[in-house]
């Protein structure tokens, strides 16, 4: 049985929800409005309807998810090759879908980590997590380091040359960053909301930029208050360079929010993509070379500062590849 | 060799059909003259999906047209639940699951009547195991081939030499 008629409507039931809602609600009706000859309407009604609606969710998952990446590979073929998440979900991945998806925690937590007799997961698992802790005590040990020989001779070395970048900070103060942050949030969902998707860069850009903005808030409103390190400035002026734990506010020192900004963004994109981490390690570099010349922090802060922010965004970064595996076909 | 025509798995009972599936590929086979690439997982969906036993399934293909064979791995998806019952559950072709046994078992039986050279390619797009798990399935895949030849030994002569591949 073959007809033109036939395989339009057909074509329409598969790609035209309203249609197959329609359908699907009252088929005799809609059958009737196509013009079909008697065969073909007879075969019409006898169609495979769960089939028919399973087929139809698994084409528009797989639209969806070709006109996404179609597009971005139209516009952006370097970055999407930059940026393309890892093959397999990572370790964390499997950690954080185990927390996230709270209705399906045996299943889902087998399925990235545990199939195919994959019992290197956890030895994986627990070997990053180690990773992770020894990374976190030597970074300690320097800070400690930092803290008690190097931050106030660094800081009174650097005090006269401070002033000559001292007008960085009106460019690249927290303010204007996390504004400019906001806005690319921003661009972004509204793109997506016009154009009905984003490209993966796009899609990347913004969760690194949120990944900053929840990192810096954490940062300052935890993190500082904890510590209660007083800035430079303060210490050059006779505060004491000390922890005052508890005592702190968004002007103290410790960890530096301008390399938790940095590093959060960074670290999203590192974990995607290794050919990134030297660029935005050169970068980060940079950005701790001028924070201590221009004496708005001391050495310890920069070291905590990006530590915490490159974990932040790496964890970020996992998510974004949990989900992005997690995609239905 | 040239163009191969191969089977597809679909989630819903192809409408308005006159044939069934191995009539309507023995048929264009036959008449493109191509050599059939055999997706197994995409049979052993089908079969599950509408009721037909696998291997009584695969004996209705046009085996002596078959080159290249695709194994693969898929998950079963629930679809809508009339008042009352359980949802009906297919089983969707999706590359990102191990390749389940009874495709080995249809890959046995392949072997053993299949005449000609077979390439069997693992297909997988995603949720990528560690190599280990790719390489055991492939072993898998050259082990079922072997014994489905080793049984077919008895039949009329033919060229007996494979290749496994890995496709991603």
């Amino acid at each position: 049985m073959h007809s033109s008629r036939l395989e339009t409507f057909l074509a329409r039931l598969f790609t035209d929800a309203e249609f197959r809602e329609a359908f699907i609600n009252d088929a005799r009706q809609v059958a009737d409005a196509q013009s079909l000859d008697a065969a073909e309407r007879d075969a019409v009604l006898a169609i495979d309807r769960p089939g028919l609606l399973l087929a139809a969710r698994s084409f528009a998952a797989k639209r969806r998810d070709t006109g996404a990446r179609g597009s971005s590979r139209r516009l952006r073929p370097r970055w999407r090759q930059l940026i393309r998440p890892p093959a397999g979900p990572g370790t964390a991945s499997c950690l954080l879908q185990f927390f996230t998806c709270a209705d399906q925690r045996s299943t889902r937590f087998r399925d990235v980590g545990l199939r195919n007799g994959d019992s290197l997961s956890v030895k994986r698992l627990i070997i990053i997590i180690g990773i992770w802790f020894l990374s976190l005590v030597a970074c300690a040990a320097v800070v400690a380091f930092l803290f008690v020989r190097m931050d106030v001779p660094t800081a009174l070395h650097f005090w006269k040359v401070s002033r000559v970048v001292k007008p960085l900070n009106g460019a690249f103060g927290a303010a204007i960053v996390l504004s400019a942050e906001s806005a690319v949030i921003l661009a972004t969902v509204l793109v997506r909301l016009v154009r009905g998707h984003i490209s993966v860069f796009g899609e990347t850009l913004a969760i690194a930029c949120l990944t900053s903005i929840c990192a810096y808030g954490i940062n300052s409103h935890v993190l500082k208050v904890l510590f209660g390190v007083p800035n430079p400035t303060d210490v050059m002026h006779g505060a004491t360079h000390n922890f005052i734990f508890w005592m702190g506010s968004e002007n103290s020192s410790f960890p530096s929010g301008h390399m938790v900004l940095a590093g959060a963004f960074a670290g999203v994109f590192m974990r995607l993509n290794r050919a990134s981490i030297w660029p935005l390690s050169a970068l980060l570099l940079l950005a701790a070379g001028l924070l201590i010349v221009g004496d708005w922090h001391f050495l310890s802060d920069v070291v905590a500062g990006t530590f915490f922010g490159i974990s932040a965004g790496i964890l970020a970064g996992e998510g974004w590849a949990a989900h992005l595996n997690s995609e239905p076909s | 060799m040239g163009p191969a025509v191969e089977n597809i798995a679909t989630l819903m009972a192809p409408p308005a059909s006159s044939m069934d599936e191995p009539e309507w590929v023995a048929a264009i086979t036959a008449a493109a003259g191509t050599p059939l690439l055999l997706d197994l997982h995409n049979l052993y969906a089908n079969a599950v999906n509408f009721g037909h036993e696998p291997l009584a399934y695969l004996m209705r293909f046009p085996l002596q047209q078959v080159a290249i064979v695709h194994i693969s791995g898929g998950v079963r998806i629930d679809g809508p639940a009339a008042p009352g019952e359980p949802p009906i559950a297919r089983l969707l072709d999706d590359h990102l699951h191990d390749v389940p046994d009874p495709v080995y078992h249809l890959l046995e039986a392949l072997g053993e009547r299949c005449p000609r050279l077979l390439t069997v390619v693992l297909e997988r797009d995603g949720r990528f195991p560690a190599m280990g798990a790719l390489m055991d399935q492939l072993r898998r895949a050259r082990a079922a081939l072997a014994t489905g030849r080793a049984r077919g030994l008895r039949r009329p002569q033919r060229q007996v030499s494979e290749h496994a591949l890995l496709a991603t």
